[in-house]
């Protein structure tokens, strides 16, 4: 361990960023370049320090690391409280990893106001790592909340045709689930006289309570995750953002559910949550099939690939509420996984659309002729995507139906065939995208340049390399997910 | 013995004066750019040094002018806040009316008169002083209102004010006069010593009631809570815009102020009785604040029906009758002045090309991004504040009147504070969404002089990194919460 | 050396992948064969010490899921099973390897074919070389893979393109069914290795789980459960559909993948699971039900059909069929036995239905051919030892497998064996018709085509034909030479050692003068002779029989409806559903109601509100006044 605070300068390096960026001089001639650089450059320095946290991460140790307390409300006994455990390290480790990415994948497109579109990934970087990190519930519920605005401007001013309606819904549909959440965030606060997570995992709340404060907090969560039938905001923001505002809505705003599920609905109301899974598990196998199905008859592009993330976060709720030891191994892997693959999609359709700027399926066919290396790299992702062995997305769902198997044989059941039906959707688009006939919109399709070369090859990498060897993910979690087993 | 009374209104005496020379020297003075300008100067001064002696020369907790007058901490704040609030007002209000041609010292005279009731009336401690203090600042804002003769929409909401508000202050009258009838005492401490004889009490319920009802519906007239919101829409949208930044802000504050001080010390026997009316009064607020803003256009008409909403919120306060809850009251206020005082700032830089008037629809600012940055920041960072969003300043206020809510398990009112300030984000969404989202259509030009520019930065970046001090701010409100 | 034999097609398609710019395609093809020869020589060798040693090797190589009491390694794990199923898949990969170098030497992506092929190869021994259920899945999930990949090579075609989504799709389907088992062992046995499920087994045996409180054996479950998933991967009857349109791919794929090799996974998994498919009788009946079921639907469906590889594939389907009758009979040894012959003379037939096709510029219906025996005779020969070893005359390989599955259902005492005795010897005659059919149609009978096209007509040349001989070798002598292997009492150790139920007595050992041997061959002999009279001498007989049967002949034409069926409830109705869902519940319902509805209500609220809002100043006061008695009301009377 290391005594400098890794975690606050996690948190301070985006907004120098930030800071600079607005003193530099706009009049200067290659300004936009200077704003990019800056952003790589802060967000790089980032995870090279998420990296040092990694590496003095204790596994061995089940409790909270790189604790800092700082006093900050007085009267309301609130705590700058930050530490993290082997939940929210892979979360920090994804941000710090995919927002670089979401950078370089910039750095060619010609965004209007590109310094703004930065400032919005350093403040996302910010809060979602100030998130992920902080242990009091005031803090994480400021955190939860500031890291709307930023995705509210990306998909608002750099979407597309329908973009303020999607803006609006994502945000004011966030917004309600959240501020219920704050509402539990007061009750556990006067019922237990603090906000700090610590002290209050220790009180055990009675059992009424628990059923208000679960449905608060799981008003925020199921929407964020989404849960059907709360999910209707998803498809409509993913088509209008940009590809990267796609990527980080996809890869971690919807994981901050599952981390809420699992950093505060299991272990501080455990009644409730027992009381409540056979109900959650209704809604995960309802997404889990539902949403596939209509994923499979989706014509354009963004939108599948936004279906196909909901059914996949129906298997993470479906892990998570089984609580058992596979299945919350499962859950928190697929998550990750889920995180890579789903950034891969996106940025490989943002590739297409960005090329034609056509959003429909039946636009393209036969792009293999075109672009092969493309192909194989989207094709790699595919098999993520439907949980073929030997790839990220396999580990994940594979624990995840031996937990749910353990609880009821058919959940795991009605949980496969949303596997077969995943299957068929994305190798059904892939066919249609990239077999076929050339036809004539694809015929003057440019080929890959090199940044997207760089950042898929990397995705791809992550995709089959966790996918034969999971035990260095699992490692890293198992400990703290263990505590949250109930036999 | 009356000299040493006059020490308890040096504030008010300096203002006083301070219109007087104003006046005077308007008069004598040939009205050219020069002597408005030191007219202006006079104005600022005599602010700060009624500011500075209510700061130290004014002795606390000692009744003056046999019980019409006293200074406690509590009425302090409510003081200084007016005074600021009014300083910045005249700094943001002298472009506006030096572009129109309308900078008269008359201006000047009738905002200082007008604070200089709201003072009387905060620091009022008997019916009489505040009905004094009451008209005192209506009838400067009657005038204010209708400043812009030429102006035909300012001309009627003057009318509209006028006539309304002389309604309610004959109404506000009658219900005073009623309770001094039971009571036969005008200081605060003698009506509530009466209202405790509870036998007493019982007897003439009806008539206390009535007068308390009376009373109170002339105060909330004034700070525009439903159902006696109806004026101030029109009369925001009419009233010249620093004069409505006016309105929204101080007068409102020092209703607040003297609300809480005639609820608490003479009503205090009558709590369960008041505490329901502010229930139902803030729920109406809430709802109809949030909701009947969606569809405004007008800028200013907006911003009326959401402190329409805020004021719901602010009555959540009161009524919990708590130490906590009138810590969140004065927070919000505070936070609540100063985000409205920067909002208006910023509307107060912006003319449109064609006509030079100042914009006001709300369509018509599309594009200010591009325009200016500095101007689309503070005014998102200042509507994000209004909205309650973390990390900015409003959220404080909003989450302070929530935990004072779940703090007395009035856990209904809550929620509908919840649901009301996720429509209430709506409208200010829109605002932001004109801003940032919409591609330049109409012209205009931004000008931000020095003194803009310094008042509008501070306070965004007050908003902004509000986080860091809120601790400190709220032990600084602990010494002055204290009512009596 | 072990690893060597896996991991080197492994490298051979990373080599083909990464060099595919740098050689010529000529080059890599001849390279990547190479490459695969040696690992078929290590195969052999392999094989050879396992046969004199008789132990099993073992390698670890590293640890790959590890979850609470979840532990799956990857492993090296060879017993004589695996040895025996390696040695076949290298040999016959190494030789449609060979095969392709000429066959696709027009082809644009030569390196990207050799590619798959080696990939396929690579997935498949790692398949059957595992030694826990999660790396046997994630083989199986592999071949799957190649063959997607392999079936919708030419990816212009949109017939390929879709034959290989239904591929992979029904194949998804059984692995469901598959991963659930295996889930199913694991919760009981608490680990997926062979060695520890097996030795387990006692202790699980009487066991039961209850699916909606009915209680049902655990083992039998878990059997039924990868039965399922084994009849997917080999196209037993109701998922077979795969199969016949996965004949999109270039003739070497059908050969090797769904020929020879792949299909053939499903027996190879039942036949690993012995001790679960063994131990209960009702799912011996089940096995030999599909089995004979699939083998007489195939056979009746290949005597319809007209294009040359469809032919060859319903053949191929019933004879996976005679497998499942064979491991249903717990004669795993003979199923595997049966696999390895059908290996050589079924990729034999592929063969030289392949270069029948190339010769012919591809022309794949057999209506359209004829006379070409002269024309090419070395493909005419080696399809006939094909077609004679497939249709189980006597010495020819599949004689031996054959000929032993069909008369060991007699020793059988389940209650299913006659039954399916009966429908194994019609599927024999069938067989030889079918076979023989196509023989005739392809090379005797009058010319159905251009004579200028005729002439062209040239025998192909010797690298295409080289490897069809060695398999004509094998498909002649493997049976007699390699029989003792299988079924002969001097080598039942090496089965024991690889945990495979074996049962001599069970057997009916061949004589060849033996009653049911001697009755079974004239059968199949008047099945040929018959098909040449009717087909050859007396046309117009086949036209009575067609027109006396005219329904049966259309049920059979049309592969009993299973395809129609599965489209109908399937493809159609699901999309229709989603579509439903889709536009109905999710905008319809959900939106509505949800966010947009709120909206809209709100929006209709602060109109109402708003109204009210004239500016008539009486409106206001009267408002105020409204107020002020509401509240006065309020406080005297309610509170």
């Amino acid at each position: 361990m290391i005594d400098i605070p890794i975690l606050s300068f996690l948190l301070i390096f985006p907004f120098i960023g930030v800071f600079v960026i607005f003193l530099l001089n706009k009049k200067d001639e290659n300004y936009n370049k200077k704003v990019k650089e800056i952003g790589l450059w802060t967000t790089l320095i980032n995870l090279f320090l998420s990296i040092i946290l990694l590496y003095n991460f204790d596994l061995t140790e089940s409790s909270f690391q790189f604790v800092e307390t700082i006093p900050i409300i007085d009267d309301l006994g609130v705590y700058y409280y930050l530490g993290i455990d082997g939940i929210s390290l892979p979360f920090i480790l994804l941000t710090t990893f995919l927002i670089p990415i979401c950078i370089i994948s910039c750095w060619h497109k010609k965004y209007p106001n590109i310094n703004y579109l930065i400032i919005s990934f350093l403040l996302i970087e910010l809060f979602l790592i100030g998130l992920f990190s902080s242990l009091d519930l005031f803090i994480f519920y400021i955190f939860f909340e500031a890291s709307f605005i930023p995705m509210f401007f990306i998909i608002g001013i750099w979407g597309s045709t329908n973009r303020v309606y999607a803006a609006y819904k994502f945000f004011l549909y966030t917004l309600f689930g959240s501020l219920l959440m704050l509402l539990g965030v007061l009750t556990i606060y006067f019922y237990s006289g603090t906000s700090n997570y610590t002290l209050i995992s220790k009180v055990d709340f009675p059992f009424l309570l628990q059923l208000w404060l679960f449905l608060s907090f799981f008003a925020s969560f199921a929407v964020k995750i989404p849960m059907w039938p709360f999910h209707t905001w998803l498809p409509d923001a993913h088509v209008e953002a940009p590809t990267e505002g796609s990527v980080i809505l996809a890869a971690i705003l919807l994981k901050l559910g599952g981390y809420g599920f699992l950093r505060f609905s299991l272990p501080l109301f455990p009644d409730a949550v027992e009381f409540f899974a056979p109900f959650i598990f209704i809604l995960s196998i309802t997404a889990i099939i539902y949403i596939s199905l209509i994923a499979l008859v989706q014509t354009n592009l963004k939108k599948l690939i936004a279906y196909s993330s909901v059914a996949h976060m129906g298997f993470v709720t479906l892990g998570i509420f089984s609580r058992n030891i596979e299945g919350l191994h499962g859950a928190m892997f697929q998550m990750i996984s889920h995180g890579i693959i789903s950034a891969a999609l996106f940025f490989s359709v943002g590739a297409l659309i960005e090329r034609k700027n056509m959003k429909y399926i039946n636009s393209y066919s036969g792009i293999w002729k075109k672009m092969p290396l493309f192909g194989s790299f989207f094709f790699i992702f595919v098999l993520g995507a439907i949980a073929l062995p030997g790839t990220t997305g396999f580990i994940g769902e594979f624990l995840i139906l031996i937990g749910s198997f353990k609880i009821k044989f058919y959940l795991s059941f009605l949980a496969g065939i949303g596997i077969i039906l995943s299957a068929a959707y994305f190798l059904w688009l892939y066919g249609r995208l990239f077999f076929g006939n050339i036809n004539s919109n694809v015929k003057s399709i440019s080929n890959l340049n090199n940044y997207e070369i760089m950042i898929f090859s990397l995705l791809s990498f992550f995709v089959i390399f966790f996918g034969i060897y999971p035990d260095l993910l699992i490692k890293l979690y198992e400990l703290s997910i263990n505590k949250l087993i109930v036999t | 013995m009356l000299l040493n009374d006059l020490r308890l209104i040096y504030p008010e005496i300096i203002l006083f004066f301070g219109a007087l020379m104003i006046l005077i020297y308007g008069i004598f003075s040939s009205n050219d750019e020069k002597s408005i300008k030191n007219i202006f100067y006079l104005t600022i001064v005599t602010l700060f040094l009624s500011f500075y002696f209510s700061l130290n020369f004014v002795p606390l907790d000692i009744y003056g002018f046999n019980k019409l007058i006293i200074n406690n901490n509590f009425s302090q704040l409510f003081k200084f806040l007016v005074l600021i609030g009014t300083i910045i007002i005249c700094f943001i209000s002298y472009n506006y009316f030096d572009y129109l041609k309308i900078l008269k010292p008359e201006y000047f005279f009738l905002i200082l008169l007008s604070c200089l009731g709201i003072l009387i009336m905060v620091s009022s401690s008997s019916i009489l002083s505040m009905y004094i203090g009451l008209e005192l600042q209506s009838i400067c804002l009657y005038i204010l209102a209708s400043y812009r003769k030429d102006y035909l929409k300012s001309a009627e909401s003057g009318v509209k004010y006028f006539i309304l508000g002389a309604l309610s202050s004959g109404i506000l009258l009658y219900g005073l006069s009623l309770i001094y009838g039971i009571t036969n005492s005008t200081a605060f401490i003698d009506i509530s010593e009466k209202l405790n004889n509870t036998a007493y009490v019982s007897d003439n319920i009806f008539i206390i009631s009535t007068g308390f009802v009376l009373v109170l519906s002339g105060l909330f007239f004034k700070i525009a809570t439903v159902p006696f919101h109806m004026w101030a829409p029109d009369v925001y949208e009419g009233a010249p815009t620093p004069v409505t930044a006016f309105f929204t802000t101080i007068p409102k504050i020092g209703v607040i102020g003297i609300l809480i001080k005639f609820l608490n010390i003479p009503f205090d026997s009558l709590k369960d009785y008041w505490i329901q009316i502010l229930y139902i009064v803030s729920v109406v607020s809430m709802i109809l604040g949030s909701t009947v803003a969606i569809n405004q256009q007008n800028i200013k008409r907006l911003l009326a029906y959401s402190s329409i909403n805020h004021m719901g919120f602010i009555i959540i306060g009161i009524l919990t009758v708590s130490h906590i809850g009138i810590k969140s009251v004065l927070l919000y206020v505070l936070i609540y002045l100063f985000t409205i005082l920067g909002i208006f700032a910023c509307l107060l830089c912006i003319k449109d090309d064609k006509n030079g008037t100042y914009l006001e629809e709300i369509n018509s600012f599309s594009g200010l991004l591009q325009k200016n940055p500095f101007l689309s920041f503070s005014l998102a960072i200042l509507l994000f504040s209004l909205a309650g969003l973390p990390p900015m300043a409003g959220f404080f206020s909003k989450l302070y009147i929530l935990i004072s809510a779940v703090d007395s398990k009035l856990y209904i009112l809550a929620v509908i504070a919840v649901l009301t300030s996720v429509i209430s984000a709506f409208y200010y969404l829109k605002i932001i969404k004109v801003i940032f989202f919409d591609k330049p259509q109409n012209t205009f030009f931004c000008e931000i002089t020095i003194s803009f520019k310094i008042i509008i930065f501070s306070i965004t970046i007050l908003t902004l990194f509000f986080i860091f001090f809120v601790s400190d701010i709220l032990n600084f409100l602990d010494k002055y919460t204290v009512i009596i | 050396m072990a690893t060597t034999i896996i991991f080197l097609p492994l490298f051979s398609f990373f080599f083909c992948i990464l060099f595919s710019k740098f050689f010529s395609a000529k080059l890599l093809s001849i390279l990547s064969t190479f490459f695969l020869s040696i690992s078929t020589f290590l195969s052999f060798l392999l094989l050879r010490d396992i046969v004199t040693s008789n132990q099993t090797i073992d390698i670890f190589i590293f640890k790959w899921l590890g979850s609470g009491k979840l532990l799956a390694n990857w492993t090296v794990t060879i017993d004589f099973l695996s040895a025996v199923m390696i040695a076949t898949v290298t040999l016959v990969s190494l030789l449609i390897q060979f095969y392709s170098i000429e066959y696709m030497k027009n082809d644009k992506s030569i390196p990207k074919f050799f590619s798959y092929l080696n990939l396929f190869t690579f997935f498949m021994i790692f398949l059957v070389s595992s030694g826990n259920l999660l790396q046997l899945y994630f083989g199986w999930e592999g071949v799957g893979l190649c063959s997607y990949l392999l079936i919708g090579f030419w990816y212009h075609k949109n017939k390929a393109r879709n034959a290989a989504l239904k591929a992979f799709i029904v194949n998804r389907t059984a692995d469901l069914f598959l991963i659930l088992g295996i889930i199913l062992i694991y919760l009981n046995f608490d680990s997926l290795n062979f060695n520890e499920i097996f030795s387990n087994i006692e202790k699980v045996s009487n066991q039961s789980i209850d699916f909606f409180n009915l209680k049902f054996n655990t083992i039998t479950v878990i059997s039924f459960l990868l039965l399922i998933g084994a009849m997917g991967k080999s196209a037993q009857i109701g998922l077979h559909t795969w199969l016949p349109d996965a004949m999109e791919g270039p003739t070497p794929v059908s050969a090797l993948i769904h020929a020879a090799t792949m299909v053939t996974a499903g027996v190879f998994l039942i036949c690993k699971m012995s001790f679960f498919f063994n131990h209960s009788i009702l799912l011996s009946n089940i096995v030999i039900l599909i089995g004979s079921l699939t083998a007489i639907f195939a056979a009746t469906v290949a005597i319809t059909q007209n294009d040359i590889k469809r032919i060859i594939a319903y053949s191929t389907c019933s004879q996976l069929g005679f497998m499942f009758i064979a491991a249903g009979l717990s004669l795993y040894n003979v199923a595997i036995f049966h696999l390895v012959t059908h290996a050589f003379f079924k990729a034999l037939l592929f063969l030289g239905a392949g270069c029948v096709i190339h010769s012919l510029h591809n022309e794949q219906n057999i209506k359209k051919m004829g006379g070409l025996w002269n024309k090419i005779p070395l493909t005419y020969i080696l399809m006939l030892i094909g077609s004679l070893s497939l249709s189980g005359i006597p010495f020819f390989s599949g004689y031996f497998s054959k000929e032993l599955i069909i008369n060991s259902s007699l020793n059988s005492n389940l209650f299913l064996s006659n039954f399916v005795y009966f429908i194994s010897i019609i599927v024999a005659i069938l067989t030889a018709i079918y076979s023989f059919r196509l023989i005739i149609f392809v090379f005797h009978g009058d010319i159905n085509f251009k004579l200028s096209k005729y002439s062209s007509i040239k025998e192909n040349n010797f690298t295409m034909i080289f490897p069809m001989i060695v398999m004509g070798l094998f498909a002649v002598g493997a049976g007699y030479f390699f029989k003792d292997f299988f079924i002969s009492n001097n080598f039942s150790h090496l089965w024991i050692e690889s945990n495979i139920i074996i049962d001599f007595n069970k057997i009916a050992h061949n004589d060849f003068f033996s009653f049911h041997s001697i009755i079974l061959t004239l059968l199949i002999l008047l099945g040929i002779s018959l098909c040449f009279y009717i087909y050859l001498i007396n046309k117009n007989v086949i036209n009575l029989i067609v027109s006396n049967f005219q329904k049966i002949y259309i049920f059979f034409k049309n592969k009993w409806y299973f395809d129609d069926l599965y489209k109908i409830i399937f493809v159609k109705k699901i999309l229709i559903l989603g579509n439903n869902l889709w536009l109905l519940v999710d905008n319809g319902i959900i939106d509505k109601l949800g966010p947009n509805g709120l909206a809209k209500i709100t929006k209709k609220i602060s109109r109402f509100l708003a109204s009210f809002q004239t500016g008539y100043i009486y409106h206001y006061a009267f408002s105020l006044i409204i107020g002020i008695a509401l509240l006065l009301t309020f406080i005297l009377f309610f509170v």
